[in-house]
């Protein structure tokens, strides 16, 4: 994998080794016991694919014969299921949150905080498991800010995007690899501000970070110039995928892989029902990158379903953190 | 609730009137200028009682006039924008929409919704200026000269949670003065941004308006009025056109007129505020009460259940 950033020294030089000094574990900050002291993000991947893949994920749980139960926790969840990407766990305090997971699910008065906690603590486990399945590049952020996305991540984001606009039959059909004709890189670019926009609206307003509020504003403001200019880099390679000076690794993206079609399929209501999701994502493992990590995802998840259901593969879940 | 598109509204139009006020900072008018969108991602900033004056204390005495801070400074005057959208509106929402709030329903009120589309046409010029666009209340921003290349409602949701995951980066969300006794997935989702707002609801206020909606959460509260002086003046900074409109009759006048004009002069108020104390002219005490710092923005439901009860004795 060439992913530069070394997590284990982010975290070491950050917020856990301020816990460290505070004499306080991150476990008991996880568990709520200490409801005191500031517990810092993790770093993961910023592109848009490892979501895409997640949401994909998600859109497949309704082919599976899982519990609703266990279905529902993501779907009803699923905005703190993606948030699992933000939240590092440390392994050794992950086994008494999966403990408790189980615990709680037991009982109707703590269901649904299980039902929460499971999204949040797959959606982290997952994000890892794709990330170590994606192989491009990505920048090494300053200590205080989010790095900026490689020109690899937003070719592949892109792909990814096209894909999606193709396999709309009432689509405009787009080139994947080549410059689209008559499209403008300024109403490409605006239309991702507009995204973004609608986003702000949907969201309402900004919660400040309380406990060092010009940190915050300044990481704000670098993250506002960041996806201003990344609007106008996505649209650029949107329009000619060739100014990404990408070596294109042609393996990335297979429309024809059953697992994809499955996901494509399911966001535009004209998926094969009858397709088997289980034989889907047993070809996965040979196939392109892309149903790969979607794949995997998947199995991971039936990890999870198995054990919620009897406390098995306990130890490849705790392994995945 | 929502209401972003009047806080960025009521943050803009006050910015504009202050820099019709001779007497407003021109540092500050400096920073309003050559950092809009700092102002508008301070307009719709949660909290800013905690910061706007303290930040301001800090730096009036060290001010080196920096890019940075300057870009500060706007993001810092969009944040009290956003407390006079706030202080006008959110007691309006409740006694227009009582029935909302009692009920408990999720998401944004009615009136909230109407609030911001009405501000959209009338602010914004129906969306066609910035940061908006003709087209951002569509189903899917259909319209927009590049929404037949790229499948928005596929990928819409995406750069959301990646947005979302982004910001959460700069959050720490256990803290020594909140949220002491609650567990870390209460605090998940307490504290990190979500996305609760339908736009489907904005896009259906916005191309199917309901008359009865527009008559209880508009026309009666009187929300807008172009002809306000206030706003007259607003919208003459915008088109870069000279108001010559008595501002200190201006804002007289509004505590009679329209909601929004209501607003604008709250707002006036809030960055003049702060423009006196940043210069060095108003203690920090003065500065608060000018600000109307930590003043609650609604009373309690029990307050509106019972003036409600109170309107219905008196129509009876």
């Amino acid at each position: 994998m060439k992913n530069n950033i070394d997590r284990r020294a982010f975290f070491h030089n950050t917020g856990l080794a301020a816990m460290g000094t505070m004499m306080i574990s991150p476990l008991d900050i996880v568990l709520g016991r200490f409801g005191q002291v500031a517990r810092d993000q993790t770093m993961q991947r910023r592109s848009l694919t490892p979501t895409f893949i997640l949401e994909d994920t998600l859109r497949l749980l309704p082919f599976t014969d899982w519990d609703d139960t266990f279905i529902n926790s993501f779907l009803i969840n699923h905005q703190v299921f993606h948030r699992g990407a933000a939240y590092q766990i440390e392994p050794a305090d992950t086994e008494v949150l999966l403990d408790e997971v189980r615990e709680k699910w037991k009982s109707k008065e703590t269901a649904d905080e299980a039902q929460t906690q499971l999204a949040l603590l797959a959606g982290a486990s997952l994000y890892r498991l794709i990330d170590s399945k994606i192989e491009w590049q990505q920048n090494l952020g300053e200590e205080k800010t989010l790095p900026t996305l490689t020109d690899e991540a937003i070719y592949y984001d892109v792909v990814v995007m096209k894909e999606m606009q193709n396999s709309d039959p009432t689509k405009h059909h787009v080139e994947i690899d080549k410059p689209l004709d008559g499209v403008k890189v300024g109403d490409v670019a605006e239309l991702f501000h507009l995204i973004r926009q609608r986003n702000l609206i949907r969201m309402h307003t900004f919660r400040p970070e309380f406990t060092g509020v010009e940190l915050w504003l300044d990481q704000v403001l670098d993250y506002q110039h960041t996806i201003e200019e990344e609007n106008h880099r996505y649209a650029k390679i949107y329009c000619d995928p060739s100014v990404a000076d990408v070596h294109a690794d042609p393996s990335f993206y297979h429309r024809e892989d059953e697992i994809i079609r499955l996901a494509r399929g399911m966001q535009v209501s004209v998926t094969e029902l009858t397709t088997n999701v289980k034989e889907a994502v047993d070809k996965s493992g040979q196939q392109s990158t892309y149903a790969q990590a979607l794949g995997a995802s998947v199995n991971m998840l039936s990890d999870w379903n198995k054990y919620i259901k009897d406390g098995s593969v306990k130890a490849k879940l705790l392994e995945s953190f | 609730m929502s209401e972003h598109i009047t806080h960025l509204a009521v943050a803009e139009d006050s910015a504009r009137v202050a820099t019709y006020d001779p007497e407003f900072s021109p540092v500050m008018q400096e920073c309003i200028r050559k950092f809009p969108n700092a102002l508008r991602w301070g307009s719709v900033s949660r909290s800013g009682d905690m910061f706007i004056l303290p930040s301001l204390e800090k730096w009036r005495d060290n001010w080196n006039n920096t890019d940075r801070e300057q870009e500060k400074m706007a993001y810092i005057l969009g944040w009290a924008g956003h407390l006079a959208g706030d202080r006008t509106f959110k007691p309006v929402f409740r006694i227009t929409d009582l029935a909302f709030y009692v009920r408990g329903y999720p998401g944004p009120a009615h009136a909230s919704i109407y609030h911001d589309v009405v501000t959209l046409h009338e602010t914004y010029d129906s969306g066609s200026r910035k940061p908006f666009h003709k087209s951002v209340l569509s189903p899917y921003l259909k319209g927009h000269p590049a929404a037949e290349v790229v499948p928005v409602e596929k990928i819409e949701n995406t750069f959301a949670q990646s947005f979302a995951n982004d910001l959460a980066r700069f959050r720490k969300y256990l803290t020594p003065d909140r949220n002491k006794d609650v567990s870390v997935i209460e605090n998940v989702g307490e504290e990190s941004q979500r996305f609760y707002v339908e736009l489907d609801r904005y896009t259906d206020a916005y191309t199917r308006t309901d008359p009865a909606r527009m008559r209880k959460y508009i026309i009666e509260p009187n929300l807008y009025d172009r002809t306000d002086p206030i706003i007259q003046i607003a919208r003459k900074v915008k088109f870069n056109e000279k108001p010559d409109i008595d501002l200190k009759e201006a804002i007289e006048l509004s505590s009679s007129q329209s909601l929004y004009a209501q607003a604008l002069a709250l707002g006036h108020q809030f960055f003049l505020a702060c423009s006196e104390f940043f210069q060095g002219n108003i203690s920090m005490e003065e500065a608060r009460t000018r600000c109307r710092t930590g003043q609650p923005h609604r009373e309690s439901l029990d307050y509106y259940i019972k003036q409600a009860e109170m309107q219905e004795n008196v129509n009876d």
